[in-house]
């Protein structure tokens, strides 16, 4: 499975996002505002989400805001930080 | 001051809403009994457990607005709304409505998914929304937020005396004038802890509740909730008026006409129970229809208001045919002796009274009574 479609069904079942399909969301939608519609507790729970399956910590939140554009800019992100400590 | 009943809502095995309470009653619905499969460290077991179903809570609240309240809150939010239905009545003032929720063990299974999720990822994996609903006052608090409720919000948790608790503090609100309207309201989920404990504790295994059989256990756990709508007013406003609710140790003194036992197969705590088999008004126990809590009578207070209201007391509920393919009940006697005939009571006003006893693995009581 591509990255990019196991974030969109992780985002989808550990926030708990009702009507939404993985189909549904595009690579490269906003996540925030007015794309996915996240609030800043969703920013919370996707940190323990990127903790809890890829044991990423993220500590910068400049560094984070930019990965949590999209589902594309997340998968980038874990590919880039999968690993390190 | 009287203080009514004016609307009840319920969720538990036997649906949403009182009158599935009432189809209970009449025979006509069987509570939902699952079996469970739990596994432990020594091995596995089945045992069954009192399943409620949470349907049409969409119909009050979106569904996005849903997706942070876990079910629990879930249980405590659509008996609220339930139980302003049923009342009819729309307060406007909602700085003078007051939530008072309580419930034995709390939102276990959230309680324990964020505990785990502790133990194997450490407190940086802490959920904010795990933990929010894990806290005990988020039953009342999230109703307070989604029914726009401005008034005083109170969680308790005392397991047995719970539900007596949040009675009296109802009561206390009503009768110091401090709000016109209160959600009165009592629940308890289940999970595999929960599972676990019963499992411990000798229960779970049997077919069915026997409620007053006092030397074998027969546990059976329960979920559900259920929300009373109190405010001040005379007996023809709802359902009836709730006159007291009050603890003791031991005995419970007196003769009650009409008297309701939590007796729900409990070896513990069934010794208390016994002696009241011997009460000279007659003697109900129906548990066998929502399943073991430390709730439990929350649920009689929700049978004892129907029958006052309606002029009935219902029988025992028949056993066998509750885990038997659907059948009438038929009037007959059960081996304590009680007759399980539907029984009219005098429900004009001032003529019937209702009590429902609860007891602790200690002896503690707790008494709630409530009169036409």
């Amino acid at each position: 499975m591509r990255l990019e479609d196991e974030l969109k069904s992780l985002i989808i079942t550990e926030l708990k996002l009702v009507d939404v399909k993985p189909e549904d969301l595009k690579d490269n939608d906003p996540l925030f505002g007015e794309g996915l519609g996240l609030d800043s507790l969703d920013a919370v729970e996707l940190v323990v989400l990127l903790q809890k399956h890829y044991r990423i910590e993220t500590k910068n939140l400049e560094q984070s805001r930019e990965a949590f554009s999209s589902v594309k800019s997340l998968a980038d992100y874990v590919r880039g930080n999968k690993g390190k400590k | 001051m009287s203080i009514s009943v004016l609307g009840i809502g319920t969720v538990s095995a036997l649906g949403c809403g009182i009158d599935t309470v009432r189809e209970g009653l009449e025979g006509k619905a069987r509570p939902v009994i699952e079996e469970h499969n739990i596994s432990f460290t020594d091995g596995e077991a089945l045992l069954k457990v009192y399943k409620a179903s949470i349907n049409g809570l969409d119909r009050y609240v979106a569904r996005p607005a849903l997706r942070r309240i876990d079910r629990f809150n879930q249980m405590a939010l659509l008996s609220s709304f339930l139980a302003i239905d049923d009342s009819g009545i729309i307060p406007e003032d909602r700085e003078r409505i007051g939530i008072v929720f309580g419930s034995g063990y709390g939102p276990l299974q959230t309680t324990f998914s964020f505990l785990d999720s502790l133990i194997d990822f450490g407190d940086r994996c802490a959920s904010p929304t795990l933990f929010a609903n894990s806290v005990h006052n988020s039953l009342a608090s999230q109703a307070s937020i989604l029914l726009k409720i401005q008034g005083p919000c109170l969680t308790i948790s005392c397991f047995e005396q719970t539900t007596c608790s949040v009675m009296s503090t109802a009561i206390s609100w009503l009768r110091e004038g401090i709000v016109d309207y209160v959600l009165a309201g009592v629940g308890d989920e289940s999970c595999d802890v929960r599972s676990y404990a019963t499992l411990l504790l000798g229960g779970g295994g049997c077919s069915e509740i026997n409620p007053l059989s006092f030397d074998e256990c027969s546990y059976l756990y329960g979920e559900g909730f259920v929300v009373f709508l109190l405010g001040v007013g005379t007996t023809d406003r709802g359902y009836c008026n709730l006159i007291s609710a009050e603890t003791g140790e031991n005995e419970v003194s007196g003769d009650h006409e009409i008297l309701f036992l939590a007796a729900n197969g409990d070896k513990e705590t069934g010794r208390f129970y016994r002696p009241l088999i011997n009460n000279r008004g007659r003697v109900r126990a129906y548990s066998p229809l929502y399943g073991g809590m430390p709730v439990g009578n929350g649920f009689d207070i929700a049978i004892a208001a129907l029958s006052l209201k309606e002029g009935v007391v219902y029988p025992l509920p028949l056993l066998a045919p509750l885990l038997a393919p659907l059948q009438a009940p038929v009037p007959g006697e059960i081996s304590s002796g009680i007759t399980v005939v539907p029984e009219q009571i005098d429900n004009n006003t001032g003529n019937a009274r209702i009590s429902c006893v609860g007891f602790d693995g200690n002896g503690n009581y707790s008494l709630i009574t409530l009169a036409k």
